[in-house]
């Protein structure tokens, strides 16, 4: 293998989750998870600390929600990208994510694969998010939130 | 009189000269002349005796006349008229004194009159007739002279009716008086410097006052308060304007709350001279009205909460367990020969089915993303799943709206909204609905309105529609909800909730 390793930084509040996706994760050589964690303060402090190519966090989880570790990931450690792993598959959430600064919106229940596609996607630089939704769907959202809006919507 | 004549006759007599002393001629003529003196003399007594007589049968006439008057105006007298002499015994009766007493004319004359003759003040004697029924008569006794001796003079009036009104009037008054003690209520009035004229009401023993105990105290006294400002002081002076004025009062010192209504007090010729005031404690009801509304509140926090929970734990606990087996059956499928996954392929499908399911549940109970990310973005996600559902497009407008809004507001919008939506699909038969919702000073106004069939409010049972749920959503936050519709002119349901001081900026990130 010519790959390059990709140091991966796992964080759900759900125990059954983070076993599913390490073993998922794992199947691919190049994939090597560093680190894991059960709430968002964790999350924040082990991305800092290790400073990984991918960090895959929950979106909700108690205390700080994945959009909020996306945010401080972003100033703390700008070289990570952030995949949020999501039940929702409303557009307000999406936006929101992407707005934090995740480059993959992925959702638990889709196909196995859809996880590895998003890190594949963000390490080149690309956006993934799991169909149904898509750019477009976003774009749309977008639109109806600021419609027959006196002032901007901040998302 | 005969003394009187011989005195007339008497000096003619004496002038009369001796016949010796005088000749015949002389004497003769000096007679005659004597005669015709003594003629004329008489002629002018004769004139003067019929003048006179004249002048007494004329007094004696007059006499006759004063006397028939006086016994004329006695006899005709609706006061009965009683003359007795020192003893009692009746000199003079006049027939409405034989009617007060139920005697024949002539009866009574001559007779005892057998009640007690009090000089110098009116006396009230009861009469009683042969069939008991008693008649109050007033008596006023003078002493007079009859017919040259002393006398009383009894006047007797029947006040019998008089009595009976004054005796009715004085019930009337006992009883109003009972009446407005058994009142339970404060009850005063006052004139037009508002000092107390009268107080009564059987809540006056509630804060220990007698009845009129506070006569004479301002009110400014009575509630210890110098201030011009007080509600109950302005009160009274708008109802000395004319205007009458029902206010709430919370008395600090006796830690009662009062429903008062007050009104001007007028003079019979319609002049305001004072107020009269009622006021009833409603200090029980106050507090239960408190405890009610606590209770609601508690009551839909409850609820929400328990939703809020159960959603909470069907999308992150149930779900995600099934999103993950689903993953990992996924990977299972993936590593097995294709022969061997038909079964597996299966599961797979039911897991999909119900991880939807699970997920529509969680919804259905509470958005996540009202918590999550708030009021805006979950409108915008309901209208789009109620068009879907529904067939009923939303045209929704929005404005100033601030990203930041308290839970309950968010909890309460939503659930107006969804509810007042609900009702459009169910009731309106309409094909759209249009949604606006706004802030204008300081209140979140949210408007649902179609041209649809439309109902009349008036007819409808509130739990039916969930109206009734809307209005106490709104209620308990301060707010109201107003219904606007009639059939066949569509609904239109506002609600306006206030907000309390935002915090942060507008549209600044609204997240859990």
């Amino acid at each position: 293998m010519d790959k390059k390793q990709l140091n991966i930084v796992l964080a759900d509040d759900h125990k059954i989750v983070r076993q599913g996706v390490r073993l998922l994760l794992e199947s691919e050589p190049d994939f090597h998870i560093v680190g894991e964690a059960a709430n968002g303060a964790d999350a924040t402090r082990l991305v800092e600390q290790l400073k990984p190519d991918v960090l895959v966090v929950d979106l909700k989880m108690p205390g700080l929600s994945g959009i909020d570790v996306a945010k401080r990931v972003a100033a703390s450690s700008p070289n990570t990208r952030v995949i949020i792993l999501s039940m929702y598959s409303s557009e307000a959430y999406v936006l929101a994510a992407l707005e934090a600064g995740a480059k993959g919106y992925v959702l638990k229940e889709s196909s196995s694969n859809e996880l590895v596609q998003a890190i594949r996607h963000a390490i080149s630089g690309r956006r993934y998010l799991s169909p149904p939704l898509s750019e477009q769907s976003i774009k749309t959202y977008q639109k109806k939130t600021s419609a027959n809006h006196q002032d901007t919507l901040a998302r | 009189m005969t003394r009187s004549k011989e005195g007339i006759i008497q000096p003619a007599i004496s002038r009369q000269p001796p016949a010796e002393m005088e000749d015949k001629v002389t004497d003769l003529s000096r007679l005659e002349q004597m005669v015709e003196e003594r003629t004329a003399a008489l002629n002018a007594l004769n004139l003067k005796l019929i003048k006179e007589m004249t002048v007494r049968k004329r007094a004696e006439k007059a006499l006759k006349a004063t006397l028939a008057d006086f016994r004329n105006v006695i006899t005709r007298s609706a006061d009965g008229v009683i003359i007795t002499d020192r003893e009692g015994r009746i000199l003079m009766v006049n027939p409405a004194a034989e009617v007060l007493f139920h005697r024949k004319p002539g009866e009574l004359t001559g007779t005892m009159f057998g009640f007690p003759l009090a000089l110098e003040r009116a006396a009230e004697i009861e009469i009683v007739d042969d069939s008991g029924v008693s008649a109050i008569v007033e008596m006023r006794t003078v002493a007079t002279e009859w017919e040259g001796k002393n006398a009383y003079l009894a006047t007797l009036r029947d006040i019998t009716t008089r009595k009976q009104a004054e005796e009715s009037l004085r019930q009337d008054e006992t009883r109003l008086r009972l009446l407005l003690g058994q009142m339970p209520c404060l009850l005063w009035t006052t004139d037009t410097d508002l000092r107390h004229t009268s107080s009564s009401g059987a809540a006056l023993a509630d804060i220990n006052l007698q009845p009129d105990q506070v006569v004479g105290m301002t009110m400014a006294e009575y509630l210890n308060t110098s201030d011009p400002q007080n509600v109950v002081i302005a009160a009274h002076r708008r109802a000395l304007a004319g205007l009458p004025v029902t206010y709430e009062f919370f008395n600090p010192a006796l830690g009662k709350t009062y429903l008062s209504h007050v009104e001007p007090l007028r003079s019979l010729e319609g002049e305001i001279n004072g107020v009269i005031g009622v006021a009833f404690d409603i200090t029980e009801n106050k507090q239960a009205e408190a405890r009610l509304l606590a209770l609601s509140r508690r009551l839909v926090e409850v609820q929400e909460n328990e939703r809020h929970a159960i959603a909470r734990e069907l999308h992150d606990e149930t779900g995600q367990s099934l999103a993950i087996s689903k993953i990992m059956l996924d990977r299972a499928i993936k590593s097995l020969p294709e022969t061997m996954t038909s079964g597996l392929r299966e599961i797979q499908g039911i897991l999909t089915q119900l991880i939807a399911q699970v997920r529509e549940m969680s919804l259905n109970l509470r958005p996540s993303m009202l918590d999550d990310l708030g009021l805006l973005p979950t409108l915008l996600w309901h209208f789009e799943r109620y068009t879907s559902r529904t067939g009923v497009q939303v045209n929704f407008t929005h404005d100033s709206l601030p990203a930041q809004l308290p839970m309950e507001i968010r909890t309460a919008a939503f659930r107006m909204v969804q509810e007042a939506l609900n009702n459009v699909a169910k009731h309106a038969g309409v094909s759209s609905v249009d949604v606006r919702a706004r802030v204008e000073s300081g209140r979140l106004s949210l408007k649902v309105e179609d041209h649809g069939a439309g109902f009349d409010p008036a007819a409808v049972t509130p739990t039916s529609t969930g109206l009734n749920s809307m209005q106490e959503r709104a209620y308990l936050l301060g707010g109201e909800l107003m219904v606007d519709s009639s059939p066949g002119c569509g609904t239109c349901v506002t609600a306006e909730l206030p907000l309390p001081e935002l915090k942060g900026e507008h549209h600044g990130q609204e997240t859990a």
